[in-house]
């Protein structure tokens, strides 16, 4: 590639057409709604724990605001934190110089659909600021909460006091992201067809660019739904009309079904990326050949198949038909049949590994482990209806998605942090304190939910600001000290963050240099320099093997690249 | 320059393969709403609302179908290298004949009591056809993109590849009117 200019600090954060540098915008900015979603979720908690009054650094806590707290923490961190995190900054970062290309197929679109995921952030935000507050009746935005202060149901609205509410706003961010989300989902399946190495073909993909695709396909496939009920629910109301409303035929199940089919889904979205990257991690780090490649990504493909028709087994106790709900309740327990698959190859990838416990390989693990028996586990157990009719919105429920979503969005995505932060930075985090922030968040991250699982099954229904009309069920000592126990351990894991975000920022500056390639692995991203110049290679590699070839009988080092013959 | 492997499906016409999935499933949601919603009521379209004008809509469904004809005719002389602009023109023009008679309609039937709050059969007609309308207003701009594209350069294989993308969206829209059309007038 020709001469690659320096450019300034505008250029690189607000302007630049650079894969690289717009997967580093994604990251900042989801980092910053991180923050936010994790000051909600400290003020909520608190106020279970120990009160709504004179909670620090906040003040008193009113049971709207908890709403709004829950609410907006719920969408910020599966929207605007593993969204991004997962989809974008992996597949804008990576994509390219994992199939040896400059950048992506369409770059002004790329640098478009970060703009668009910027304003979206803005407009979710700003929601706070409206005379109604920000909107506050779940992250789900069941009908008739969702509608009932506005529209139809209140005659004294207008078409714009009804759009200036947290309702309208929040459809609005969740339209605009999901926009954004579509563009550059569309530019990742083109790049990944269209721009590969010579000699890159499909079955030479690392594992991670297969599984960023899938999910960008679920997700472009499963959106559209959910895409026509939000515009039925702003409708509903903006200009009254009544799609979900009972009273004049309409049907509020309608959402559950619209929104659930996109819902279960997604939460695959958010899944398979994080299982490439953990997957391309163990691979690299037990210096063995991933186990069944090609089994994980038929699996993962049946998988995604499998979530568009499971989506009833959230609505159990909706009053959806009984025998619908078997059926519903067989698909969810067959889904995990690919997902164990999924994990024995893991497995016997690990198994008789040369394994180094590096930084990035704690993470890795950590999310193999808790992500299955806790995650995947209890997932089955609320799949069987006749279970999940007791256990439906309990803590037990917020205990299971937490267990799944927690390791697939911030244990996997640190492992992949930690794992490419040489690569982006060209420099090394420290080990040390990556050690303290791993084991800070990965105890803290279970002292919160084991006690959430008991909580649900002692039947603590969840979305409820104090427990107090519950005085003998749920106010006995062993509860009490349950939610305090959870709510400690959350405000240290919060404080443990900062050990990471200290070491982010001094070993930007101060880190040891980072060679090409220091964990020695295969994939093309570390045959460049670290930090990529801007073009990535020079000259462009041709591929000769899969990503895959740890300790190759035929070779004397222990890994051997892509590009070697 | 960046040796990339020989696959050849343009990536224009695979974004908009993949735009046409998701519009595909986005309308499937709303028509399968609609369709539940009238399998449910005691009659659709219910007693006390007005009759919706079957007979003088219907040569609509010619107008739109023509102007996806003359799209047709133009895409397939570009592949030969002829490219006849009057063949979008009046793709344009009868697409916009489309979009003044269904919007004079729309009005008229608010004037006439058909109000999106009085009722589910109103919210599903009004949000229909607005949506199917935008969309080809939608497809009036790719056809004026494509028409200043062909007027700065002609002749290379990127226009022609545009050509074909946008006359995949093109033929989504033209398509899915007969469908709506049955679903709401008919039903
Ligand atoms: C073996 C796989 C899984 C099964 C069988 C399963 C099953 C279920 C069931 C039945 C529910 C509904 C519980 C209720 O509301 O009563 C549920 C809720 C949920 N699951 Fe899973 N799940 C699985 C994996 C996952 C994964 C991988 C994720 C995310 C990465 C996830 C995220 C969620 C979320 C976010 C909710 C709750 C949504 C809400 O009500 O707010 N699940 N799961
Ligand atoms: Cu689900």
């Amino acid at each position: 590639m020709g001469t690659h200019k320096k450019h300034g600090f505008w250029h690189r954060y607000f302007f630049s057409l650079d894969h690289k540098d717009i997967g580093f915008q994604y990251l900042l900015t989801a980092m910053f709604m991180a923050a936010f979603g994790g000051f909600f979720v400290y003020v909520f908690r608190y106020n279970l724990a120990f009160g709504p009054s004179d909670i620090p650094l906040y003040g008193d806590l009113a049971a709207k605001q908890y709403n709004q707290l829950v609410t907006n923490h719920g969408a910020i961190m599966i929207f605007w934190v593993g969204m991004p995190i997962l989809l974008a900054v992996i597949g804008n970062y990576l994509i390219p110089i994992m199939i040896g290309t400059d950048d992506m197929a369409f770059p002004t679109l790329n640098k478009i659909s970060y703009w668009i995921f910027l304003l979206s952030c803005i407009v979710l935000l700003s929601g706070f600021l409206m005379p109604t507050g920000a909107f506050g009746g779940g992250w789900t935005m069941y009908p008739p909460l969702s509608v009932s202060d506005f529209g139809y149901n209140n005659p004294n609205t207008t078409f714009w006091s009804n759009f200036f509410t947290g309702n309208t706003f929040f459809l609005l961010a969740v339209a605009l992201e999901f926009i954004s989300m579509l563009m550059g989902g569309i530019n990742f399946v083109v790049t990944t067809l269209n721009k590969r190495a010579k000699g890159m073909s499909l079955m030479r993909l690392p594992l991670v660019v297969w599984m960023v695709n899938i999910a960008n396909l679920l997700f472009m496939f499963s959106v559209g739904p959910l895409i026509a009920g939000a515009f039925m629910l702003l409708m509903d109301i903006l200009v009254g009309t009544g799609f979900f409303d009972a009273y004049r035929g309409g049907d509020p199940i309608l959402w559950q079904h619209l929104f659930w089919f996109f819902g279960h889904p997604e939460v695959y979205v958010l899944l398979l990326p994080s299982i490439g990257a953990v997957g391309e991690i163990i691979s690299t780090f037990s210096r063995k050949p991933l186990f069944g490649y090609k089994m994980v990504i038929l699996m993962v493909i049946i998988a995604a198949i499998l979530s568009l028709v499971v989506w009833a087994h959230h609505q159990f106790v909706s009053g959806i038909d009984p025998g619908a709900a078997n059926i519903f309740s067989l698909l969810t327990i067959i889904i995990s049949i690919p997902f164990a698959g999924m994990v024995l190859s893991y497995l016997g990838t690990l198994w008789k590994g040369n394994i180094r416990l590096e930084i990035p390989m704690l993470w890795a693990l950590g999310m193999l482990a808790t992500f299955t028996f806790f995650g995947g586990f209890t997932g089955l157990h609320l799949g069987s209806n006749v279970f999940d009719i007791y256990a439906h919105d309990t803590y037990f429920v917020i205990a299971h998605f937490h267990y799944t979503l927690f390791p697939t969005v911030f244990l996997g995505g640190f492992a992949a942090f930690y794992y490419w932060y040489p690569k982006f930075s060209g420099r090394m985090m420290n080990k040390t304190l990556g050690l303290i922030h791993f084991w800070g968040t990965f105890i803290f991250f279970n002292t919160i939910f084991i006690p959430l699982f008991w909580l649900g099954l002692q039947g603590q229904h969840r979305r409820i600001y104090n427990y107090s009309a519950w005085n003998d069920l749920l106010m006995q000592p062993e509860h009490i000290m349950a939610r305090q126990i959870a709510t400690v351990s959350l405000i240290f894991l919060l404080l443990f963050q900062f050990v990471f975000l200290f070491n982010f920022f001094y070993s930007l500056k101060k880190g040891k240099k980072a060679s090409k390639n220091p964990w020695e692995a295969n994939t093309l991203e570390w045959q460049t320099d670290s930090p990529p110049p801007h073009g990535n290679f020079d000259p462009y590699p041709v591929v000769q093997r899969w990503p895959y070839d740890y300790n190759h009988p035929e070779k004397e080092l222990d890994y051997c690249p892509q590009t070697e013959s | 320059m960046n040796k990339t492997i020989e696959n050849k499906i343009p990536g224009i016409s695979i974004a908009f393969g993949i735009i046409i999935i998701t519009e595909i499933m986005f309308f499937g949601g709303l028509i399968s709403a609609y369709i539940v919603a009238s399998a449910k009521a005691m009659t659709w379209p219910p007693l006390d609302q007005p009759r919706l004008p079957q007979y003088i809509t219907l040569p609509n469904i010619l107008i739109l179908f023509l102007s996806g004809v003359f799209y047709y005719l133009f895409e397939k002389k570009s592949k030969s290298g002829i490219w006849k602009k009057q063949l979008i023109w009046t793709s344009i023009a009868l697409s916009l004949v489309f979009l003044l008679f269904q919007g004079s309609e729309w009005i008229n039937l608010i004037n006439f009591g058909i109000q999106s709050s009085s009722g589910l059969y109103a919210s599903y007609f009004y949000s229909l056809i607005a949506l199917h309308g935008i969309h080809v207003m939608v497809g009036i701009s790719l056809l004026i993109i494509l028409m200043v594209k062909i007027n700065k350069n002609k002749k290379n294989q990127n226009l022609m590849d545009t050509t074909e993308a946008f006359g995949m969206f093109w033929y989504f829209v033209v398509l899915l009117w007969p469908i709506l059309y049955f679903l709401l007038y008919m039903l």
